[in-house]
Order: structure tokens, then sequence, then C-alpha cells
């Protein structure tokens, strides 16, 4: 009987796993002052919701990095669309400091998110670590250790918002695998039959160079049939590529 | 009168200068001075497209003979689409570009004549956004342009005795015979993995690969990166190569910082991260 009550207080009042509850309960809008050590390297603004969250990190060069949490995920903005930041390798301060504020929203299922009290108390996710404070307004404090550098959070306001809900629409990119298909013109797509394995290379395999200096001149031959076989999709899709990201040609129309 | 004495004296000199030449041209046999003229003509001349191609394949079979292109079809595309993105704004736009990843365990790009570009997959591995694909193939494109290695491989007489050599036997074929393919083979090997191109060539390419790659919009100063990147990996079996052919990162840092102070353009770090997925890092 003994072991029994101490085990039910022990679950009462432990740190318990559980499915993320939200930092804030109602529609608000936030202000954060984001410091790793003693130096400032940004402000997050955080809008709230009962759909959705959004996070907008602010860098001192005044580049701006957009988070937002739905569609039980968390995505970033990007300029051809919203991707799921589980799909970008790269864990940077922004998007760590940003994300760290999306709950109940987070990067994967397996993220682990602990509550205290009913409130988040700390969140791992991609490689970092997250421990929250709070005040009596709400969340007031997120330390973040990200590989061993250490960030911290500090709300410095806090105010009701009446933010749009497009504001926190996600509109996700087309599927990786359709999207880069299309940009690289379907270039490893099914043989156009029209276009012969040395149409358009300057030489491809015409002039059959084979010298006895020990060389591979099949995969010389082969390197030169492929790019051929790109040749006739290649100018469409480049001019996709280069669209999309704002370079070449697509950037000096 | 001592300006006529003179003038006797100079002519008397002149006159048997003009009959020793006479003896010496007669001494020389006739085809052997139209051997060594052709070849002299040839030491000095410019490689068509497809003479500069041929020369090109000699080493990119060299190369391919060592490293197989990488099975990944992905980045194989992303790769060709950067660099035909940055080529556009060399010098030589419309030449028949080739870009390629090739498996190797150490960092390093190669470029050989004629347009192709090989790059390994660890040096991917250690880039962070297509801004510094882009300058690294920069860097490739203007060692391409500056007929860099094409310069080297005449500098060691190989083309010019070759040429003369090679169309007096094989009249009709390509313009390179086996003896030459071993001399451009070797001498590209000893410049591509182990001495190195000269460093005036190397900063060249620098400057250049970097000027291109911005004004194909691309943050040039993402280079500065990729260098900070290898500095970190300096002492390691997978820079070995890389700094016996170049010079250091720092030294190359030290000289671009400047130069791509207040650089603006794409840097693409989302892109990068989309197409090169499938390079396990």
């Amino acid at each position: 009987m003994k072991c029994v009550l101490s085990c039910l207080l022990l679950v009462a009042g432990a740190a318990t796993l559980v499915a993320a509850p939200p930092l804030f309960h109602s529609p608000t809008e936030s202000k954060w002052s984001v410091s790793k050590g003693s130096t400032s390297i940004g402000t997050i603004t955080l809008l709230t919701s009962s759909s959705g969250t959004r996070a907008e990190f602010r860098a001192p060069s005044g580049t701006v990095t957009t988070l937002l949490g739905g569609k039980e995920s968390v995505w970033m903005r990007t300029s051809g669309g919203d991707v799921e930041l589980s799909t970008v390798s790269a864990a940077t301060p922004e998007t760590t400091t940003a994300a760290a504020l999306l709950l109940p929203f987070t990067t994967t299922k397996s993220d682990a998110v602990e509550t205290k009290d009913g409130k988040p108390s700390s969140y791992k996710f991609r490689g970092a670590h997250a421990t929250y404070t709070f005040d009596a307004k709400g969340p007031s404090k997120v330390a973040i250790d990200l590989g061993g550098q250490k960030y911290t959070l500090t709300r410095t306001s806090m105010s009701s918002s009446s933010a749009s809900e497009s504001s926190f629409a996600i509109k996700p990119k087309k599927s990786a695998a359709s999207r880069l298909a299309r940009l690289s013109g379907d270039l490893l797509g099914p043989s156009d039959t029209s276009v012969s394995a040395t149409a358009g290379g300057r030489g491809a395999g015409t002039k059959g160079l084979k010298l006895k200096d020990g060389g591979d001149y099949t995969a010389v031959k082969n390197l030169e049939d492929r790019d051929a076989k790109w040749k006739k999709k290649l100018d469409s899709a480049l001019a996709d590529f280069q669209k999309e990201g704002n370079v070449g040609k697509a950037r000096e129309e | 009168m001592h300006k006529l004495i003179a003038a006797a004296v100079a002519l008397s000199m002149a006159a048997s200068a003009q009959a020793q030449l006479g003896d010496i041209l007669k001494r020389i046999d006739p085809s052997k001075v139209r051997k060594t003229a052709k070849v002299v003509q040839q030491a000095s001349h410019d490689f068509t497209e497809d003479e500069e191609a041929d020369i090109g394949r000699v080493v990119a079979a060299r190369i391919l003979a060592t490293y197989h292109l990488a099975k990944n079809d992905k980045v194989q595309q992303y790769v060709t689409l950067v660099g035909n993105t940055v080529a556009a704004y060399s010098t030589r736009p419309t030449l028949e570009w080739h870009f390629a990843v090739i498996e190797a365990p150490f960092v390093n790009a190669f470029s050989a004549p004629g347009g192709f570009i090989f790059i390994t997959t660890d040096a991917l591995k250690q880039m962070h956004s297509e801004a510094e694909l882009a300058t690294v193939l920069g860097h490739e494109i203007a060692h391409v342009t500056q007929k860099h290695i094409l310069k080297e491989i005449k500098r060691g007489n190989t083309i010019s005795a070759g040429v003369d050599l090679a169309k007096e036997t094989s009249a009709g074929s390509s313009f390179l015979n086996d003896e030459m393919g071993e001399k451009i083979s070797k001498i590209a090997y000893d410049k591509l993995f182990t001495t190195g191109l000269s460093r005036r060539d190397e900063e060249e390419a620098d400057t250049i690969g970097t000027e291109i790659a911005a004004a194909a919009g691309y943050k040039a100063s993402e280079f500065l990166t990729f260098l900070e990147a290898l500095q970190k990996l300096e002492g390691t079996s997978q820079m070995k190569m890389l700094i016996s052919t170049h010079p250091r990162p720092e030294d190359r840092i030290a000289y671009l910082r400047p130069k791509l102070k207040d650089e603006k353009g794409a840097a693409l770090a989302e892109r990068w991260d989309e197409w090169t997925q499938p390079l396990a890092r």
C-alpha cells in the first residue's frame, strides 16, 4: 500500500512525457531577444493563434527567417513555398531558437517534450535542448543548448494579437521529387528517342579517342553521351532552375 | 674620305657574312628546316576547340581511370545546373561544358581543357550553400577559360613535337597519338594531383571564379565560408592533396577577403540542402 501511494505520488510529481502543450493559450504577439552568451544575435516576433504559431527571427543584418507551426509540424518559409524543417539538414541558431517557441508544434513526432503542471518544461529537438521558465503572464525565458552553444531567449513584450489567420497559413512546396524533376527538366527521365546519344555534344563519341595511356576513355564517352542526352532539355531546365533561385539569366529579366 | 673607307669596310664585311650564311644554309637539310619551322609554328599555335577537347579527353580519361562518377543522379544534375549557370558568365559561355561528381575520399575539384569539370563527393560534403558550390565551380571554370593546364602541357613541348609527329602518322583521325596521350596524361597528373599549378594561376582562378559566380547572381563571399571549412580540416588525409596542389586556405582567405567584402547575391542554403540530401554527411 505504501509503495502504491509513493508510486502514484511519483507519477503525479514527476515530469511526464505527453503531447506537447502550447506555450500560450490565447492569441498573442510577443517579442523576444535572442542572445548567445552576452551577445545579442537577433530578435524573434512570435504570433500565436488557435490554429497555428509563427516565429520570425530577425538578425541584426535585417535577414528574416520565418518558421510556422501547423499541419502537425514545423515549417520553414522559403521563396518557393514552405518546407518541413525536418527536411532541412542544417540546424542554425535562427531556426533552432525560433522552433523552440512554436510549441505545441514540434519538428518531428519523436521530439521529446517534457511537461510540468501542464506547461512545457523542456524540449529536445534537432540536436538542441530547450528549458522553459514561466512568470505570471506566461513563458518568460528559454535557455537553449545547441551542440554546446548556449542561447537565451528573453521575452521583452507581450500583448494580445488579432493577427489574421492568413499569417498562419502553410503553403507547402510541391513534393521535392516532383519539383526537382521539374527544375531539372527531368534530365534523367525516360529517354527522348528523338535525341541521339551523340546529338549536340561537340564530338561526343564521334572521334572515338582511345589512346593507350591508361585512361578510361569509355568513361569519358559515357560522360559526354550523358550530357548530349541532357542537352535538349537543359535549356528549359536551366530557365526554371535559375528563376527559382533568382540567379543567372532569370536575374537579369 | 673617312666615311668612304668606313662604307667600303662595311660592304666587305656584309659580303663576307652573306657568303658564310650561304655556306651554313648549304649544309642544312631542307626537310629538317621545314620540320623545325613546323614545330615552332605548332608551339605557338592556338588550339581549336576540337583539339582542346581532345586534350581534355586525355586528362579526363586519366581522372576517370582513377575515380568513378558518383552514382547519384540528383546530385549530378544539380552540379550540372549550377555549373552551367556560372559558366554562362565566363569568357567561354558557348563551350560544351561537362560537370561531374566523382567519388573520392578527399576534398578537391579538377578541370581539364575543353570544359571538363570534376568535383569530389568529399568537397561537396564540406559545403553548406549553392553559392559555395558556384564559386568552387567558378574557380575550375576559370582554369579552363584561362587555359592553365593547356599552358603547362604546351610548356612541356609535348604538343609541338607531338602534333608534328601525329600529323605525319595518323592524318585524318585525332591529332593526338599514344605517345602524346601518355605525355599529356603524365603532365596533367603531376599538375592536378601532385605539384599543382602556379600560385599565380590559382590566384587568378580564385579571382575570376568568384567574379563570374557573383555575375551569375551568387553570393561570392560564400567561397570564404568554404575555405574556412577547409581550414578546419587541415592536417587530415582529406586535405592532403588539396594542400599540396593549392595555396593554403588561410592565404586564399587573406587575398580574397578584401575583394569579397561587400558581396551580395544569393547563397541558396535551403536549396542546397534540398538537392544534396542524398549525400550522407
